[in-house]
């Protein structure tokens, strides 16, 4: 599924919005009475959110067009904010992955704003989106909210991914000198746990050979 | 398996998580799951230039995939314990 924030145009006849089926996408709560704020921009509302399993869904009350949707996937974090410093009224704060965070060749400071160009009021461009808050009219409703976001993420998992224990690790010297891990015991001609000093002064390999002609000495 | 039970052990102490977009978020560790969805309790941003609207957000879900660094307490880390544990998972035990 996409990140980002996406337009929403389509409702059903009750008002809903449509869900897919095919990616098990059903509703998992209403909440009516909500305003909904895109990054530095205005509140906007009065209008209803719809917790799919899926999506997020906010629909205008008054403009049947006018609607927003992030998946549950590129939410990346959603809290509860009740500093009037941050925000004058309690609401859910949440971050959304655009996937153009990546700044790293852009050194155009446009690029690096992550705040959408307001035209009229409106955003322009709600793919840059990257902070959003859910302004509920009664305030009491937020630590359920917050509960149902927790459980539908959850239902969102990433695809799996690789699992980093097939690869060789390597913790220690010990392992790397052939206890452990990764190490090949097929052909270990040597035994590494010999004494050094053995070796050196000792190594039989070395000793004369025994000889059975006296010519040579 | 081994991050969730560690995490699991973590739980009730401070940790700073820091997201993949730079934003550091210090709290009381609530809860962990198989995915590392992350949530915290009685948060505070770490460094509220890029994101002053967080200030102070009392709890928060964090997905476990923008997650890049934990920040641990010193005194909630047994090295050897962990350092053990790791070896075990790597061997697939």
């Amino acid at each position: 599924m996409a990140l980002g924030l996406s337009l929403v145009t389509e409702r059903t006849e009750a008002g809903a919005p449509v869900v897919d089926a095919e990616s098990d996408e059903s509703i998992a709560h209403i909440q009516p009475d909500v305003s909904i704020v895109l990054g530095e921009g205005p509140a906007e509302g009065p209008g209803t959110l719809y917790v799919t399993t899926r999506r997020l869904v906010w629909f205008s009350n008054d403009d049947v067009h006018k609607g927003y949707a992030v998946t549950f996937i590129a939410l990346t974090m959603h809290a509860i904010s009740r500093d009037v410093e941050a925000y004058p009224e309690p609401c859910i704060y949440t971050q959304i992955e655009t996937g153009k965070e990546d700044d790293e060749f852009e050194e155009d400071d446009d690029a690096e704003e992550p705040l959408p160009a307001e035209i009229n009021g409106s955003v322009s461009d709600l793919s840059l989106v990257e902070e959003m808050r859910l302004v509920p009219k009664d305030p009491s409703v937020l630590d359920h909210l917050f509960q149902v976001l927790c459980d539908c993420a959850l239902l969102n998992p990433d695809a799996e991914v690789d699992q980093e224990g097939e690869a060789d690790w390597i913790f220690d010297e010990d392992e790397v000198l052939g206890n452990g891990i990764g190490a090949k015991h097929e052909n270990n001609n040597v035994d590494l746990n010999v004494d050094l000093a053995e070796l050196l002064h000792h190594d039989p390999r070395f000793e004369d050979a025994e000889e059975e002609d006296s010519d040579s000495k | 398996m081994l991050f969730f039970s560690y995490f699991k052990e973590l739980v009730g102490k401070e940790v700073v998580v820091e997201l993949k977009n730079d934003l550091a978020i210090s709290g009381i560790l609530h809860s962990v799951d198989q995915y590392l969805n992350i949530k915290l309790e009685n948060t505070r941003v770490v460094d509220d230039t890029k994101y002053p609207h967080m200030l102070s957000v009392k709890n928060c879900f964090i997905r476990g995939s923008v997650v890049r660094y934990v920040q641990l307490p010193p005194d909630g880390v047994d090295v050897d314990i962990l350092h053990d544990a790791t070896r075990r998972e790597a061997r697939g035990g």
